[in-house]
């Protein structure tokens, strides 16, 4: 039966030029409302497309043959970032790994989550691959979506009958399923503005330095008072050890309120260890996964208590 | 279903054609451009045989719908240089010995030529990440980067 699943797996996997994705009716919206309109009208059917590195090779392997795609790209405001807004800075959905990983807006506030997108794929795929598309394309391990759980994002999401925000760590139901509507279109992540002596990091677990996928993601967020000692905030998210990219508020609580000292980190990635809830595949085993998270979790709250000390000091 | 009308600018010279939407960038320079020297190797992003620049970009053409190309400027390893009047790169990997099958040897290049445009004197480690979507699988690896170091400007 397993063998039978595999063998089938291989062959889809191993399918060259020959065989052709399935044909589908083509629009590129210049503007938001037109692309709004084309997604109400084409219904569940339709695609949106953003940079297409997971989409184009869903459709090479028909697991996904919309009847429609509707590309994005045309829309000039998807491409912006704004770190000027009142309330923090606005990303467009389609701005590209790449985008995020060198620009100086990014790489000064979030610089976790710019790590985050320089350890997507290669760098062809971070020139094509974007924000928006790794949030919607739903995948447990996506790098960018632990950072952006602990920075508290919030999705922008419309449809020609409602505009509506949502905390980005409700927007996932499980493996490649999300909460947006299939008349919705993701139009920006809202990131507020951070507490001072805030910082961030991701740990990317992997087997190789490019081209992969983690096996282990931990992002962390930690606030620290005035004497760089106690903490007064602490959020932490994980990728691929769950079937959603996974918030961890207990571990977070954990440390809330508590000196950074070794006791306490140690409980806290041990919370996160016990929040995770991992599968084996090919990867990796759930028992090495679960082992570690709580390395992990322990390496990166460490690394960033002296990221903050070592930056005010 | 219905064809689109693309506009398509390739090593200088304009295009225009009616494709179908699921034509990748690819299979367009390959079966309806013939050119041939852009790779297909495992035709999911994974390879970087079929790397090109869009607007300046290095891009998997596997990935990119030719449609989604349409108003594009695209460099293929025939814009690069010909036998004639290679391109820089070209020779230093001709110098280096930096071919083996020759199979990856277009991705390769034209990843080389992006990372050059954006950074003309780039370390050993810059060099690796900008190589790292090109797969070599005769394991030639060296001698690219060697290649690509002769040209860096000091």
């Amino acid at each position: 039966m397993n063998l039978q699943k595999c063998l089938d797996q291989t062959k889809k996997w191993t399918r060259f030029g020959g065989e052709q994705m399935k044909d589908f009716q083509y629009f590129s919206p210049g503007s938001l409302s037109e692309a709004i309109s084309l997604a109400a009208h084409s219904g569940p059917e339709a695609a949106l497309l953003a940079g297409g590195t997971d989409l184009v090779v869903q459709m090479k392997r028909n697991d996904r043959f919309p009847s429609c795609v509707i590309n994005l790209k045309r829309i000039s405001e998807f491409l912006r970032i704004d770190d000027r807004q009142e309330r923090g800075t606005l990303i467009g959905p389609l701005v590209t790994h790449h985008t995020l990983a060198e620009s100086p807006a990014i790489r000064e506030k979030f610089d976790f989550l710019s790590e985050a997108a320089l350890s997507i794929g290669t760098f062809q795929i971070r020139e094509r691959g974007t924000i928006g598309g790794n949030i919607c394309n739903g995948s447990p391990a996506a790098d960018t979506i632990p950072p952006l759980i602990c920075l508290g994002a919030k999705l922008r999401l419309r449809s020609s009958s409602e505009e509506r925000v949502i905390a980005i760590e409700d927007f996932f139901e499980g493996p490649q399923k999300t909460r947006l509507k299939s008349d919705e279109i993701l139009t920006g992540i809202e990131i507020p503005i951070l507490p001072p002596r805030t910082r961030g990091i991701y740990l990317k677990l992997g087997r190789r330095k490019a081209l992969e996928i983690a096996v282990v993601g931990v992002a962390v967020l930690l606030t620290l008072d005035e004497r760089q000692m106690t903490c007064t905030g602490a959020r932490i998210a994980l990728a691929s050890v769950a079937p959603i990219p996974l918030p961890c508020p207990r571990a977070g609580a954990v440390l809330v309120g508590q000196k950074m000292e070794n006791k306490v980190i140690e409980q806290a990635a041990r919370v996160a260890q016990e929040e995770s809830v991992p599968i084996s595949d090919l990867r990796g085993t759930a028992e090495y996964r679960r082992q570690m998270v709580y390395v992990l979790t322990k390496r990166a709250l460490n690394e960033v208590h002296r990221k903050i000390a070592g930056v005010n000091n | 279903m219905a064809k689109v009308p693309i506009t398509i600018s390739v090593n200088g010279d304009t295009y225009e054609a009616l494709v179908k939407p699921s034509t990748t960038l690819l299979d367009f320079l390959r079966e309806h451009l013939f050119l041939t020297g852009t790779k297909k190797g495992c035709d999911t992003g994974e390879c970087g045989a079929c790397t090109v620049l869009l607007d300046g970009r290095a891009v998997n053409s596997c990935l990119v719908l030719a449609v989604d190309a349409n108003g594009g400027q695209v460099t293929t390893v025939e814009g690069l240089g010909d036998p004639e009047h290679p391109h820089p790169l070209q020779k230093a990997f001709i110098e280096h010995g930096a071919i083996q099958c020759g199979y990856c040897t277009p991705g390769m290049l034209i990843s080389s030529k992006a990372l050059l445009d954006r950074s003309p004197n780039p370390s050993e480690t810059e060099i690796k990440t900008a190589l790292a979507g090109n797969l070599c699988r005769c394991g030639g690896y060296l001698k690219i980067i060697e290649a690509i170091k002769s040209l860096a400007k000091v």
